[in-house]
């Protein structure tokens, strides 16, 4: 480190930690639940650990290795802490079992190469996730847990994701943490049999970050970046972590062909665009081989599970060359298997849509008409303005007027208001 | 002390009943001393389920669908 003045010395510091603040704090909890089982109390360690850097790297110098120099003091406190309290006999049998890996069935996968440091980090993430994920947990708390402990986003910044007072947030964070102890949810990977069905909610969570950012169901903004980025990050760990996992090679390949449409996707004036105007040749084709690549993988899992058809989808459209080249009827076929593996009404609704365009759109209203009672679809802002497109393009105007409004009445995006108003106030005749 | 809740999965089929009931007389005779009590539920059939639509922002049925989310308008003539 060069000699600095005592000023400029003070002044990098505090960028070192707050740079190490945000790029590591993740990983430097992960490790220390590890070593606590607590969440809350590997919190208030990990706070230390920084606070105590803050303090003594002006004097010992910025380390070089400031993750493994947080880890450490985070850990240490924490042993000491647990060594002070008389009463935490349960906690032993979690540092015990998380000591050791020979119960978790899983060695193989964290035996991997690398510095013996960066496995046990991985491991330690893997650990946390799960346990954020466990399926005994509200959904909206796994989600939030996720975001908060996993991608390190502060209280603030979880509560904005959800738009709810930051009040509210801690308090559904501090009702989770709670929750995890008095079940005594373990923290530890799933054994080999648990994974598969522990998995899926692991992905769940990921996937609800990424499709929440995609097209954001209320604000100004068509996409949250924010989100984006933490769901893209977030299947990425969880590809280098499980990487011979169908499912989530799903996952990050449906993502990241998604993905690779986002400077398409609203066009100069910041308007939505159309999947028939984006300009494919924007679209960025090496994420699209490394998301062909993923979709690949995916479905050699026999059967395909619901990532692998859902990337597989993202992969017809990325493949066309031209709007007019899409295979609608291939998309149709993908939707069908997709509705056995996922019976979900919103599922039945996209089939719908690429049935409107395989077959033409009185087959696509047709199928809408099917889901017309569905009460998950009530609010469904998606659903009457998949009817309007239907009936616009039937020439039956008033009624798709009619369901413009409707569609209006249920979205709280403002990118798709203006393109409902745009479509509500189009000519007569066109 | 620790008490748990069991939760039977029985087979509800009109053929498995007989059998069913003379499981249940079984185990309440072994057991019956540690039971603090038990009931049956109602019949599959009339379940129903709760699922919570998410909180603000988040639905959990949802997904980043090209066909409603960004092909919707369909066949469209380019902006001049």
């Amino acid at each position: 480190m060069a000699a600095v003045t005592e000023e400029e010395g003070v002044v990098s510091v505090e960028a070192a930690v707050a740079d190490a603040h945000r790029r590591e704090w993740a990983y430097v909890l992960a490790a220390t639940v590890r070593v606590t089982g607590d969440i809350d109390l590997a919190e208030e360690c990990v706070q230390d650990a920084y606070a105590k850097a803050l303090t003594t790297w002006p004097t010992q110098g910025i380390p070089v290795r400031p993750a493994a120099w947080l880890t450490t003091v985070a850990r240490h406190r924490a042993i000491d802490v647990l060594r002070r309290r008389s009463t935490h006999d349960r906690f032993l049998p979690e540092l015990a079992g998380s000591a050791s890996d020979g119960t978790d069935g899983n060695s193989s996968a964290m035996d991997r190469a690398g510095p013996a440091e960066l496995g046990e980090i991985s491991d330690d993430r893997l650990r946390l996730i799960f346990t954020c994920c466990h399926p005994a947990l509200a959904p909206e708390a796994q989600v939030a847990l996720t975001l908060r402990l996993i991608c390190g986003l502060t209280t603030a910044e979880v509560a904005r994701m959800f738009l709810i007072q930051e009040s509210t947030m801690s308090a559904r964070l501090t009702r989770a943490k709670k929750k995890i102890a008095a079940a005594h949810i373990p923290y530890r990977v799933p054994v080999l049999s648990e994974l598969p069905q522990r998995i899926y909610t692991v992905l769940d969570v990921v996937h609800l970050v990424f499709t929440t950012g995609h097209t954001a169901p209320a604000g100004d903004d068509l996409i949250r970046d924010d989100l984006v980025a933490q769901a893209l990050h977030l299947a990425r760990m969880l590809r280098t972590l499980l990487p011979g996992d169908a499912d989530v090679a799903g996952l990050l390949g449906l993502i990241v062909l998604t993905h690779a449409r986002r400077t398409t996707r609203l066009d100069a004036d910041g308007s939505l665009s159309l999947l028939s105007d984006q300009d494919r040749s924007r679209w960025h084709a090496g994420e699209i081989m490394e998301g062909l690549g993923l979709v690949r993988e995916a479905l050699q899992r026999r059967p395909p599970g619901r990532f692998a058809l859902m990337a597989a989808i993202a992969a017809v459209h990325a493949e066309a060359p031209t709007w007019s080249a899409t295979d609608w009827t291939e998309l149709v076929g993908l939707y069908d298997l997709l509705v056995v593996m996922w019976p979900s009404p919103v599922v039945a609704l996209n089939r719908a849509v690429a049935v409107g365009f395989a077959e033409g759109p009185a087959s696509g209203l047709k199928a809408l008409d099917e889901l017309a009672d569905e009460p998950q679809l009530a609010s469904y802002s998606y659903l009457p303005s998949a009817r309007a497109d239907m009936l616009r393009r039937l020439g039956r105007t008033a009624e798709a007027r009619a369901a413009y409004r409707d569609a209006l009445v249920l979205t709280d995006n403002a990118v798709e208001r203006e393109f409902l108003q745009a479509r509500l106030h189009e000519p007569t005749s066109s | 002390m620790a008490e748990y809740l069991i939760l039977i999965h029985q087979d509800e089929s009109a053929d498995a009943e007989e059998q069913t009931m003379a499981g249940h007389v079984r185990f309440g005779q072994e057991h019956g001393s540690s039971l603090r009590g038990g009931n049956a539920l109602q019949s599959s059939d009339t379940a129903t389920s709760l699922r919570p639509d998410g909180a603000g922002a988040f639905t959990i049925t949802d997904g980043a669908f090209a066909e409603t989310k960004e092909a919707l308008g369909g066949y469209r003539s380019r902006r001049p």
